[in-house]
């Protein structure tokens, strides 16, 4: 540019600027609109599409696909032109001559042209850059690979690539009863004993590997982004049980970044194989996973043919159905049965069913929900009962490998329970605790107490038959056994104790298991509902209507027995029956857990309207009565009827029909400051309790 | 309400800035000519959120990456300071990109104004490499590897290759070290080039103007 161009441009522009506009407001007002928009488009990309965090840096972990920040792709795909050693060129050389290039624009064109039109060259060549740019970047986009998912090694594969492959494959087709003892000392003919070479550990992943495929699938896509390194082989079917329930509450996950629970994770065939895998089945982890549950530790077969495991496989593999289901439409209504249904058909999408099913169903189903494909059927089944899937049929869901182990240690089991009198008294009576084969378990009544085996020739040695009788007859009070002879109320007579010692005795001869207990008793924290169902249950049975002991979910016994006196015969027992104290067995906190565990009998099911006939005035007597009766009247407040739990006492009203917040008696119950101290004093009624006063407060306090 | 204007302008002098600054004419503009303030605006918030984080960050391979998902996860809207930040990268390459291709269409990089466009070239590097070291600080696997490759590819250069490879990470391999020059990078070195550059970038927009759009055939 000469300098006359230069003096003239400098005067066109003082002339533009004569006739633009003032700088503020007008150009400060479209600059304040265009970051305005800026700013919006800012924050709607942070709250819909948000900062990525990907994994952990992994320096390990070479197979990551590198991707750079969009903006730098273009050069990135560049260089994939340049390859070896012309890479420099594609690297450093254009790049630093398009940055010089730029800087030098202004002394490279330095014609007076300014419009883009009258620069044919800059402008052409400018689009050129543009359209390489953007063109690069598509490119790229298209061909990066998707960022990797998060990379996961398959120990279990790798370990099976490794030591078995060469000669098996892919997959081993031999099916034999324990893989354990095949891979440790080598199975047949010209296969070595891998006992030497690998650790039990790593057997037991093998045969986890083996026998559930499908669980290290799950392994690998659920737990093996954390557990990267090791598997962990967990010997304890219950251990692994416990950790896996608890998920993110168990310890060892305590420092883990949110996993997830497994039930809402997994679906139940899915959380089967994952414990097959992890517990690397043999007969008796297969046994305690799969059929434990249901079955308890011991199985009442009887063998119809010579050929037991025949009989057994074939029972396992195909299930069973039980004709004994009651017709549901008589007790459930319509609305019911649907829930039921949709429930069935997935439990997951319909978790309304849960309540209905834990309290119609469960008994016999247990944990394991049945399924259904089709729903008429599904309604058919709930609505007429009769004959119907109980047991599911394995076969569908274990591997060959994993039946045969199955049913091998189920054979054991039938054969060493089952034998005559003596055997089946034992496995009605004693088999719980006991273990099926007298190898003892965890004491059901004392967490972390393992009742050591008394099948043992030295357990049985230095007993005579007299002490053993006396044993099962009189019961260990202090270590939660209770007396079984009939003298002291118990249900056997002295002909069966005979028959049981008898067993034993034959044990002593040839002693059917040197098993340690399998399981560690240590990690289960019993609370209410277990201390329930596996102690209390055995004699007043699972829903509390009595068996061999009284029936605990009668009005009757709730009017005899307020929550102090439960307590009180909980803790010392009954002298001279079965209901042994266990006062020294639970904790005082298990014992509360258990009558709060009872207190579902006395209110309302769920959906049923709260009376206060019928389920508020009976927990006041309950609960409030020993103080607040007709002996003492503490603060005035008398609990004994509707007038004067509304009315009575210097603090009254102590009721606002239809406000619980502001209820003075709410209060106390919930220990809120402002209600002035905890009531029930010593200890709080239940959340459950609390919430059927609160409720029946909120639709009015009626007098129903 | 004047006497106190009077009495700020004769300590202050602020009627002189205020001419200098808004009071002035400037030929009518398009809004591509906004571009150039919107970058500005986007560096600023680009400061306050990156201030914001650096609260929370911590520099060091054992702690980065948590650090980063405390704020993802459990800092109170954390994960917006984040998203904004990290957005507004992409959105600042962009808003500088488009301010340059105004510049060469409109011929603005013309005399008298040549060191205006050799200052906003400066920026344009300096956001690009806002970028590069900023992909690191998370320090999770697209940052360690994009990292990797990107410094490897400095080590092409010839004779100085090797050095400037080692320069950038600190020794041979992406370490500690990195990360400490990487944030030192992204938060001193770069803001302080940063302000200056744009100090120096503006003045001489106030001393020169803003350029007419060029009509036809000038």
């Amino acid at each position: 540019m000469k300098k006359q161009e230069q003096e003239q441009y400098l005067k066109d522009y003082k002339k533009a600027k004569e006739k633009g506009i003032p700088f503020f407001p007008d150009v400060i007002f479209k600059d304040t609109i265009a970051a305005f928009v800026i700013f919006l488009v800012l924050i709607a990309l942070a709250v819909f599409i948000g900062a990525p965090l990907e994994e952990q840096a992994n320096p390990q972990d070479t197979s990551y696909t590198p991707k750079p920040e969009w903006y730098f792709l273009f050069l990135f795909q560049a260089l994939k032109y340049f390859p070896g050693n012309l890479e420099v060129i594609g690297a450093v050389i254009i790049p630093t001559l398009v940055v010089v290039a730029l800087f030098l624009l202004p002394f490279l064109d330095r014609s007076p042209k300014r419009h883009l039109m009258s620069r044919p060259i800059a402008t052409i060549v400018t689009i050129l850059s543009v359209v390489l740019i953007v063109g690069l970047t598509v490119v790229a986009q298209l061909e990066a690979p998707p960022p990797a998912e998060a990379h996961v090694t398959d120990l279990a594969a790798t370990l099976y690539e490794q030591n078995c492959s060469s000669c098996h494959g892919q997959v081993v087709e031999a099916g034999t009863a324990n893989l354990h003892d095949v891979i440790v000392s080598g199975g047949h003919e010209g296969m070595p004993a891998w006992g030497g070479d690998l650790s039990a550990d790593e057997v037991d992943l093998l045969v986890g590997y083996i026998s559930s495929p499908q669980g290290n699938i799950v392994y690998i896509r659920e737990c093996a982004g954390c557990h990267e390194n090791e598997i962990p082989i967990v010997e304890k079917p219950m251990e692994l049980i416990a950790i896996l329930d608890q998920g993110p509450d168990h310890p060892l996950h305590a420092d883990t970044k949110k996993i997830p629970y497994w039930t809402e994770e997994l679906s139940g065939g899915e959380r089967n194989a994952l414990l097959n895998f992890l517990a690397a089945p043999d007969g008796q982890r297969l046994y305690t996973i799969n059929c434990a549950g249901c079955h308890g530790m011991g199985i009442d077969h009887v063998a119809e043919t010579e050929d037991l495991e025949a009989e057994l496989l074939a029972v396992i593999i195909q299930g069973e159905h039980n004709r004994d289901m009651p017709a549901f439409d008589d007790t459930l209504s319509e609305v019911e049965i649907g829930i039921l249904t949709d429930y069935v058909m997935d439990p997951a999408k319909s978790p309304a069913g849960a309540s209905l099913f834990q309290a119609n169903c469960s008994s016999c189903h247990h944990d394991r929900v049945p399924t259904s494909d089709k729903k008429s059927e599904a309604k058919k089944a709930i609505s007429a009962g009769g004959m119907h899937e109980v047991m599911p049929a394995w076969g569908d869901v274990l591997t060959p490998e994993q039946l045969d182990a199955l049913v091998g240690y189920v054979a054991e089991l039938v054969e060493g329970v089952g034998a005559g009198k003596g055997g089946a008294l034992y496995r009605d009576n004693c088999a719980l605790c006991h273990g099926p084969f007298g190898e003892g378990g965890p004491n059901p009544g004392q967490p972390g107490d393992v009742i050591a085996p008394i099948s043992t020739s030295e357990y049985l040695s230095t007993r005579n038959d007299l002490t053993l009788k006396q044993i099962i007859s009189m019961g260990q009070p202090n270590f939660g056994m209770s007396p079984f002879g009939s003298a002291h109320g118990g249900p056997l007579e002295n002909e069966d104790i005979d028959a049981i010692v008898a067993l034993m005795r034959a044990w002593e001869a040839n002693p059917p298991v040197d098993l340690p207990p399998e399981i560690d008793a240590g990690i289960v924290a019993y609370g209410g509902e277990e201390v329930f169902l596996n102690i209390c249950a055995n004699c007043h049975g699972p829903e509390g209507k009595g068996d061999i002991g009284p029936a605990l979910n009668s009005d009757d016994f709730r009017s005899a027995y307020d929550d102090d006196d439960t307590f009180a015969v909980v803790a010392d027992g009954h002298a001279g029956t079965v209901m042994i104290g266990w006062g020294n067995i639970l904790t005082e906190e298990q014992i509360w857990d258990v009558i709060d565990y009872m207190s579902i009998w006395g209110g309302p099911q769920p959906g049923e309207e709260i009376l206060f006939a019928e389920h508020i005035q009976p927990l006041f007597d309950r609960k409030c009565f020993r103080c607040h009766g007709d002996k003492l009247d503490s603060g005035d407040w008398r609990s004994d009827t509707y007038e004067a739990i509304m009315e009575s006492g210097k603090n009254a009203p102590n009721i606002i029909p239809g406000d619980p917040d502001s209820s003075l008696l709410i209060q106390r119950l919930l220990n809120k400051p402002s209600g002035g101290g905890q009531m029930p004093p010593a200890r709080m009624m239940n959340e459950r309790q609390i919430q059927w006063v609160i409720d029946w407060v909120a639709e009015g306090a009626p007098n129903n | 309400m004047a006497a106190i204007g009077d009495w700020f302008d004769d300590r202050l002098g602020w009627r002189g800035v205020w001419e200098t600054i808004f009071a002035r004419k400037i030929p009518k503009v398009n809004w591509f000519y906004t571009l150039g303030s919107a970058t500005l605006f986007t560096a600023i918030s680009q400061g306050i959120t990156g201030i914001l984080l650096t609260l929370y960050y911590v520099p060091t391979p054992d702690h980065a990456w948590d650090s980063v998902a405390y704020i993802m996860y459990e800092l109170p809207f954390g994960w917006f300071i984040r998203g904004v930040h990290h957005w507004g990268s992409s959105v600042m390459v962009v808003l500088v990109f488009l301010h340059m291709l105004r510049v060469v269409f409109m011929g603005s990089y013309k005399f008298p104004r040549e060191f205006t466009w050799i200052t906003g070239l400066l920026l344009l590097l300096l956001t690009l490499g806002f970028g590069f070291t900023g992909y690191l600080l998370p320090w999770d696997q697209k940052s360690y590897w994009a990292t990797t490759v990107g410094t490897r590819i400095a080590e092409v250069t010839p004779v100085i290759g090797h050095f400037t490879l080692k320069v950038m990470r600190g020794g041979e391999e992406l370490s500690a070290l990195t990360l400490a020059r990487f944030f030192g990078a992204h938060v001193w070195v770069l803001p302080i080039s940063l302000i200056v550059l744009i100090s120096s970038h503006m003045y001489l927009i106030l001393r020169h103007g803003i350029t007419a759009p060029p009509k036809k055939g000038e």
